[in-house]
């Protein structure tokens, strides 16, 4: 009992001044080891809703080939050195058969066929869709068309009009001036002619007398 | 010549950017240039508090940018170190009252004046950091040797190379515990810049003078005997060029280290 006190109060003090060197080298090397693999993902920039895509995809594929654990598909991506390499773990149950194989492949096939159909339904009834909205447009261009002609042709009848109306004035107050040029002429003649009977008649006057002093 | 803008950033909150702008404007500005320190953490400024300046802000950089005040009247002169101003963060606004541009252009006439103009950046990665970068010529990343603080600088270091108009980045590995690091415990500073691949400015071990400099308001640099204040010291005279060894952190201080270092000496030699 006595001895055990003393070799505990021993270690005690021995272990306040020694530090035992344990060997955690290994506990820092595998937290470096996370801190670069998290690094590495990080970087690459990968988003979660892809990398599970690409699983997706990759199970699909190999499926066709051999047939696999799926559960325990895993995928990793991490560092090796200074590249960012992409690790695949599949635990393959049996690789299948040629024949398998090409009847997984017919039936891809058959279903790239399938979409490929889907597709082109898809695209005529755009087409069709676009033929309508266009049709309908021209019609209502040709409409439109139409009711411009016609504006066109009222425009042109009633500056016709107008220019028939300026013509007519033009002629009536050429008409106005005639006119009037005629009557003045007119009135000079009368004005003449009645000078000239005046004169006549004063002559003829004279003369009358000379005719009766005779 | 004009000055150089340098933003002190980290991604990571809590690491010490703070400290360290205010410890290393402080050293920058004792050696004899004309410093100025920007606080762009809007809304929960801290460096006044650091700097012992709080009680002295009348503007702040919001007040500049909203013109309701000049540049000059907006910057703090400390008393006790003439060559050190500060451009106050407004503390009843967010980081959405101030754009990239105006930082930018503030820095812009600010370098006009002063050697340095220290920009100490907020936590995150959104707008507050976005408006820190936009016109720094050279960047100090901030770190602590744990993982998180690693991941989020790793990625702050990604987001500085694709800025353009930066011209160095630089790594501060603050908070550093050498027992911890002989122990296995922490990852050495050899460890950090490896991951990292950032050339070193700084190692700052970890000091709880540093708590009780926050408490007075001075910075620790002013602190002859404690060591982070010596690490700063030296980080501002790598900034200005020279080239300082990193002071050694595992040399035993108190006589118990020593006495233990020699016992350990012992037992390695048995």
């Amino acid at each position: 009992m006595k001895e055990n006190i003393f070799a505990d109060l021993y270690n005690k003090v021995i272990s306040f001044f020694v530090t035992t060197e344990e060997p955690t080298e290994q506990t820092k090397l595998a937290a470096k080891s996370r801190l670069k693999s998290v690094l590495m993902q990080d970087r690459a920039g990968f988003s979660e809703s892809s990398i599970q895509m690409l699983k997706d995809d990759m199970l699909k594929c190999i499926a066709k080939y051999m047939e696999i654990e799926e559960e325990s598909f895993d995928l990793q991506i991490s560092p090796d050195d200074d590249k960012t390499v992409l690790e695949l773990s599949i635990p393959v149950l049996r690789a299948k058969t040629d024949e398998e194989i090409t009847e997984a492949l017919k039936q891809e096939e058959a279903q790239a066929q399938e979409k490929a159909k889907e597709i082109v339904e898809q695209l005529k009834d755009i087409v069709e869709e676009k033929v309508q909205e266009l049709t309908l447009e021209n019609d209502e261009n040709e409409v439109s068309e139409d009711e411009e002609s016609e504006k066109e042709e009222v425009i042109e009848e009633e500056t016709s009009e107008e220019a028939e109306e300026i013509q007519a004035e033009e002629n009536s107050s050429d008409d106005e001036n005639n006119s009037e040029a005629v009557k003045a002429d007119d009135e000079e003649q009368s004005l003449k002619t009645d000078e000239s009977d005046e004169e006549n008649e004063t002559s003829e006057t004279e003369e009358k007398p000379k005719k009766k002093k005779k | 010549m004009a000055g150089t803008t340098i933003v002190i950033t980290s991604g990571k909150g809590g690491v010490g950017k703070t400290t360290t702008s205010a410890n290393i404007g402080t050293a920058l500005a004792k050696s004899g240039m004309k410093v100025v320190l920007i606080d762009t953490d809007i809304g929960l400024r801290n460096l006044d508090l650091l700097l012992g300046l709080e009680n002295r802000i009348v503007y702040t950089i919001v007040d500049v940018v909203e013109e309701r005040c000049k540049l000059k009247q907006a910057l703090v002169k400390d008393k006790k170190n003439p060559n050190l101003c500060l451009l106050a963060a407004a503390q009843t606004r967010d980081k959405s009252a101030l754009n990239a541009d105006q930082l930018k252009d503030i820095c812009d006439k600010l370098k006009e004046d002063f050697d340095y103009v220290l920009i100490d950046c907020p936590a995150g990665i959104e707008q507050g950091f976005q408006n820190a970068i936009a016109g720094a010529d050279r960047a100090i990343i901030v770190t602590t040797p744990e993982m998180s603080a690693i991941r989020d600088a790793d990625r702050i270091i990604g987001l500085l190379e694709a800025k353009e108009g930066m011209d160095e980045y630089h790594l501060l590995i603050n908070r550093v515990r050498p027992q911890m690091i002989k122990s296995n415990d922490m990852m050495s500073v050899e460890d950090v810049v490896e991951i990292l691949s950032c050339e070193l400015i700084g190692i700052i071990p970890e000091d709880t003078g540093i708590i009780t400099s926050t408490n007075k308001g001075e910075p620790i640099v002013n602190d002859d005997k404690s060591l982070a204040g010596r690490a700063y010291l030296n980080v501002a005279k790598r900034i200005q060029g020279e080239s300082v060894e990193f002071i050694d952190l595992d040399e035993p201080k108190t006589l118990i280290d020593k006495i233990k270092k020699f016992f350990a000496n012992m037992k390695a030699k048995a």
